[in-house]
């Protein structure tokens, strides 16, 4: 396989300018990925401060309602609330490395940006968070979050105001500040190395379930995630590739099939080259990026990360979706049956398996839960009409 | 090389038209066409939202390509994205366009992807870019004959400034020059018909665009301005 592709996916679709930029993010990836003072260092982050290992729970009462055994990896526990912060640590690390004082990063529902933020206050760098006005709207709290952790925080009214338009903007900073700058990427997306590098940070998710389901000598007959960029996804999913574990990628159904009501790359898109990587992109006939809708602002973007397209085309990954509704359906019963919220992201994964509860009877399913649901209460209120129960 | 970038199809197709025929009898070399994109990332504001106008008035690439062969004179390249030109399909753009296109320049594709639209069976030039950072070897290794080597004036977005005869952009022209034996055209952040003067006491040609643009809006400014341009010699 090419370097920098999966398939005939990936690459590094930029600006010449911003070549050294990734070539050096590259030559420094492969310094650390093996090396012991920097794992070291990096384990050292995720455990006593973030709080790594997260737990995988069994969720019982859904369980029993739903006629299937339900696990949870959860990575809602984790300090700042979501998976995030597993790859922010780790590039932050990084940027130390390169001797890079000022990080910019992309948000859409927040997470991310707030990950990031964190990752800056604590190694005391320079942080500048670019989001989307329309998500900055929906996601508030997180907003104020990221302002107290000491970023600035541009508000992007460019496009649809949403996470494409935030990266867009971040691309564009980067160029013109490469030379102190590193881009914090959030999801397994954009140009390589960047694919490599979140997957690498965020494999600790299934490398971490994997080793909970050997010791209890039976693998799961289902892995499911949610698939934005395609982080959370790939990082559970690295657990077990190499397994029979069916694998299922769950993308943002939105209200309907319509153009625009949804983010379905899969169901919907096409081979196309955006954002630094030929994936699969929601896109219309003459090449311009459509619109897309989900309730989760996480979920809310036109392209997907290379390597999920790759494991779309042999086949070793199915690629699904969950309405609206059905989320808001999961982040209810979640809520109710088990004292869990869950961020509406990862109530997509869990939506989908409710919904189609017939086709895992008896079965295992390990769902990851990426985040917690706090954010996402005024989303859900304005959803319900006004009111959250 | 004096050039100017125009997005194509801006402020709408009949105003375009006339002002590229324009363009094409005043003295200057080359015009790239813009065929926008709804996620620019190399272009300021001024190019992003003259090509958000003409994406939402519906012109397409085709109406905007017929002006241009109903009345080519000079070099003419297309500069897009990826994207634009992948799903057109790659092979179609190829077929339909090679006789009027002398190269297309493609903001999103670097250098070392170039085999990616050439195994595809993409026959039109790609012209390569180079930066202060370019490796020349590596520069070396990506010509096949065309027709110059677009430098890439500033880090940075298209609309930004670059500060004209900076030293370390000379002598890396310079170089590029002498050791590729290949034209080297320098655009982004240029100006005024003075700072395209300077431009060309080091570098074979210019390219000016967000200047250009600006004035694409009003036909009057934009033909006194182009004309201007296209009178400018090294000095
Ligand atoms: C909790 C949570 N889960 C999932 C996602 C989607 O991103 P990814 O697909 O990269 O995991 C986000 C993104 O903001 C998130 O906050």
């Amino acid at each position: 396989m090419e370097k920098g592709f999966y398939g005939e996916y990936g690459g590094q679709f930029v600006a010449e300018t911003l070549m050294p930029a990734l070539n050096e993010l590259e030559y420094c990836f492969e310094k650390i990925e093996k090396n012991k003072q920097f794992n070291g260092k990096l384990s050292h982050y995720l455990c006593s401060y973030a709080g790594r290992p997260t737990p995988v729970y069994y969720a019982e009462n859904i369980s029993s309602k739903y006629k299937l055994s339900l696990y949870l990896k959860r990575e809602d526990l984790l300090h700042t609330g979501a998976h995030k912060i597993n790859n922010t640590i780790g590039q932050a690390l990084m940027a130390l490395e390169m001797g890079k004082k000022r990080i910019i990063a992309e948000t859409g529902a927040g997470q991310h940006g707030v990950a990031t933020a964190t990752a800056c206050a604590l190694f005391n760098l320079e942080c500048e968070i670019y989001m989307g006005k329309t998500d900055a709207l929906r996601q508030k709290v997180n907003v104020e979050k990221m302002k107290m952790l000491g970023a600035k925080v541009n508000i992007v009214d460019k496009g649809s105001m949403t996470l494409k338009d935030a990266v867009s903007s971040c691309l564009k900073d980067w160029v013109a500040n490469v030379d102190n700058t590193h881009y914090l990427l959030g999801s397994a997306l954009g140009p390589h190395p960047f694919p490599r590098i979140v997957g690498h940070f965020q494999s600790v998710i299934g490398r971490e379930a994997r080793d909970f389901f050997e010791e209890k000598k039976a693998l799961p007959s289902a892995v499911v995630a949610c698939v934005g960029g395609g982080s959370n996804a790939i990082g559970i999913f690295k657990g077990f590739l190499d397994t029979n574990t069916e694998l299922i990628g769950v993308e943002a159904g939105g209200l309907s099939n319509a153009t625009g009501a949804h983010a379905m790359r899969f169901g919907a898109g096409k081979r196309g080259i955006f954002q630094g990587t030929h994936s699969y992109v929601i896109q219309k006939e003459n090449g311009q990026i459509s619109p897309v809708h989900s309730i989760s602002a996480g979920l809310d973007y036109p392209g997907v990360g290379p390597e999920h397209s790759y494991l779309f085309d042999t086949g070793r990954v199915d690629y699904d979706y969950c309405r609206d509704g059905d989320a808001v359906f999961a982040f209810y019963e979640l809520t109710h049956l088990e004292g869990i919220i869950p961020a509406l992201e990862s109530s997509h994964a869990l939506g989908y398996v409710l919904k189609n509860c017939e086709k895992f009877r008896e079965k295992t399913v390990l769902v990851n839960l990426s985040g917690r649901g706090d954010k996402d209460l005024d989303i859900i209120r304005e959803y319900n009409g006004g009111s959250l129960v | 090389m004096k050039g100017i970038y125009m997005m194509g199809g801006y402020p709408d197709i009949e105003t375009f038209c006339d002002e590229f025929i324009f363009s094409q009898d005043c003295g200057l070399d080359f015009v790239e066409i813009g065929l926008p994109f709804n996620d620019p990332v190399a272009d300021g504001p001024v190019i992003s939202e003259a090509g958000e106008k003409v994406i939402a008035s519906g012109v397409k690439i085709d109406e905007i390509l017929q002006c241009v062969r109903q009345n080519k004179k000079t070099g003419i390249y297309a500069m897009t994205y990826s994207n634009i030109i992948y799903n057109y399909p790659l092979e179609k753009f190829s077929e339909s366009f090679k006789d009027i296109l002398n190269g297309v320049i493609i903001a999103d594709l670097p250098n070392r992807y170039h085999h990616f639209f050439k195994d595809k069976g993409f026959e039109i030039p790609i012209i390569p870019f180079a930066t202060l950072d370019t490796n020349v070897d590596d520069l070396k290794n990506m010509l096949y004959g065309q027709d110059f080597i677009y430098f890439v004036g500033l880090k940075g977005v298209t609309g930004a400034k670059a500060k004209i005869g900076d030293l370390a952009a000379v002598e890396k022209v310079t170089q590029i020059r002498q050791c590729t034996g290949c034209k080297v055209v320098f655009g982004f952040g240029i100006k005024t018909a003075r700072d395209a003067e300077k431009v060309l006491e080091f570098a074979d040609g210019f390219v000016i665009g967000t200047e250009v643009v600006k004035r694409q809006s009003d036909p009057a400014e934009f033909k006194k301005y182009v004309a201007e341009l296209g009178s400018v010699s090294a000095q």
